[in-house]
């Protein structure tokens, strides 16, 4: 314990989170600036989601947010553990320390667990998943059955380079032969055409485009697949747009399976139905003034009817669902309403924190009225 | 010795849970049941559109452009964006190249305007024939009658690779009226 004591005891120094606490304004500021040349996601992942960031391509590397906030956190367990008199005089202190570290161990399961996509929903229709913005999946679709589909998926973090996966309930495996963040379908020159290269693989291939500052890429991945009937196993290409489909491979099982880049899909622990979607103008003008949608939200045998509008959004299991757009084009007045769907199991942690701290701010104010007026009245 | 005290534990499960829960973030793999749905929902080669987009750096069809118009380079799917001026302000072309059959696309710009299908023998009969540098093509004019604000005017010139160059154009009704007589022209200029 006394080794432990050592080893913590430089980390609690009030100098790191001083000069911690400044970079992280420098990054804040770096940041909010990059948005408008890079874009909201990209700068996002580079100043606060990533662990180094390095400037202009130079051989440099430097702490991102997300190492300078673990050397916070760090730096404030070591100060609770070895540095902190747990003294009564001292309790309101502490308590705003404790208050700061729920706050940072919220940012942490924010960082790691939040997910946000949206759902579009056409009224009388109902919905039990929603879409990621920007993460896409592979998803191979069995419709073999006649009553339901098997979809087996694999996310993004699975296409890093020369990396394979499968799963045991389809015949295939991959291997990623190049992923793109963001790129350009090209013709492919005579010359690299193979008889390894299947479907549209044949005539295109991808080219490496800059992520876009708007955060509209296509996504693309090139995969070597394996485990499909004879003549069939080879390299093929997807491309997450809605034009470019899907492509059918036949298992080593002789199933179709249709295959497809798109984005992320995450299930709902419920279903959420649009009975009703109202949209109310400007007088005189087509501004909405106001819109809103009524829902029912079934969830195993209960069901709720509530409504979603603006500052008022559905909660539940810890998913948020805002009213964010309407599309009211189609003819027949059929109305679709599209929701924000934020998950993060630490939102509430924020919250607690603050209520720590003023209480721990509050706590230290009235431990130390006494002595001030003692030392007043000297 | 020094006991463990409540934030210790606190800062103990922070410094645990940073990398526990980064493994979890990785790579993660569903298996999942979910009711019906019809190929088109997941397109696949079949059913949907079979983009071949011959998209090349430098462009792989020459035009020429009516006056006042102007074209923005290749990106993503579009082999170029076709900038119109009208008097209800800057409409945009697509210049694109796919694959699928005449009848489906025509049906899937009809639906997306909110029109029935046109059954497959009576889509040629509505389309004007005109001859391009590319060969014969077809121009359309769409627009619903509760909604002309949405019309669309597209053309399409099937090509011998079986792919077929699509032009398409969104706008009100009346502004692409506006612009047919030089749309035509754009299109019958496209060659090689």
């Amino acid at each position: 314990m006394k080794s432990l004591n050592s080893l913590l005891r430089p980390l609690a120094s009030a100098a790191i989170f001083y000069y911690a606490t400044l970079w992280l304004v420098a990054l804040v500021v770096v940041g909010t600036i990059s948005q408008k040349f890079f874009g909201l996601q990209a700068s996002l992942e580079k100043y606060f989601s990533a662990w180094l960031i390095q400037p202009m391509e130079m051989p440099i590397w430097l702490p991102s947010g997300r190492l300078v906030m673990a050397i916070i956190i760090l730096n404030l367990s070591a100060k609770l553990i070895v540095a902190s008199k747990w003294k009564w005089k001292m309790a309101g202190i502490n308590a705003t320390h404790i208050g700061v570290m729920v706050l940072m161990i919220g940012g942490v399961i924010t960082a790691y667990t939040t997910t946000e996509g949206n759902i579009a929903i056409q009224e009388g229709k109902e919905a039990s998943f929603f879409q990621d913005f920007h993460q896409v999946e592979l998803v191979v679709i069995d419709r073999s059955s006649p009553d339901h589909d098997l979809v087996t998926s694999f996310s993004q973090d699975c296409f890093a380079d020369q990396q394979t996966f499968s799963h045991e309930a389809i015949p295939f495996k991959f291997s990623v032969k190049k992923h793109y963040l963001n790129s350009q379908v090209a013709e492919r020159p005579a010359s690299q055409i193979t008889p390894q290269l299947k479907q549209r693989a044949q005539r295109l291939t991808f080219i490496e485009k800059p992520t876009d500052k708007d955060d509209r890429n296509l996504i693309s991945i090139e995969l070597e697949i394996s485990g499909a009937a004879e003549g069939e196993n080879g390299t093929y290409i997807f491309l997450n747009h809605p034009e470019w489909g899907g492509t059918s491979i036949t298992g080593s099982d002789q199933k179709q399976y249709d295959l497809a880049l798109r984005f992320r899909h995450y299930k709902l622990p419920f279903t959420i139905k649009l009975v009703d979607f109202e949209k109310l103008d400007h007088a005189g003008t087509m501004m909405a003034r106001a819109y809103s949608s009524k829902v029912t939200v079934t969830e195993g045998a209960s069901s709720e009817d509530t409504k979603i509008y603006m500052n008022h959004p559905l909660r539940r299991g810890g998913y948020t669902l805002y009213q964010s757009s309407f599309d009211q084009s189609n003819p027949s007045g059929v109305e679709t309403s599209v929701f924000q769907v934020v998950y993060n199991r630490g939102q509430l942690l924020p919250y607690i924190a603050i209520v720590i701290i003023l209480f721990g701010l509050l706590l230290h104010v009235s431990l130390q009225v006494p002595r001030l007026i003692a030392a007043a009245k000297k | 010795m020094r006991k463990l005290t409540p934030p210790a534990l606190i800062s103990t499960f922070a410094i645990l849970f940073l990398p526990t829960s980064a493994c979890k973030k990785k790579g993660e793999i569903q298996h999942y049941r979910v009711a019906k749905t019809s190929p088109a929902e997941t397109p696949s080669p079949t059913t949907a559109l079979q983009p071949s987009t011959p998209q090349t750096q430098t462009p792989a069809y020459n035009w020429t452009l009516p006056e006042g118009w102007s074209a923005q380079a290749a990106s993503g799917m579009r082999l170029a964006t076709i900038i119109i001026p009208s008097e209800s302000g800057e409409l945009q072309a697509s210049l694109t190249e796919f694959g699928g059959d005449l009848a489906g696309n025509v049906n899937r710009w009809r639906g997306q305007i909110g029109l029935d299908p046109l059954p497959a023998d009576q889509v040629l009969p509505s389309l004007e024939t005109v001859q391009t540098g590319l060969g014969p093509g077809y121009i359309t004019t769409l627009i619903h009658p509760d909604k002309p604000e949405q019309a669309m005017l597209a053309a399409i010139i099937p090509r011998p690779s079986g792919t077929s160059v699509f032009v398409k154009v969104t706008a009100p009704a009346s502004s692409l009226q506006a612009i047919a007589d030089n749309f035509r022209q754009f299109t019958q200029s496209l060659k090689k």
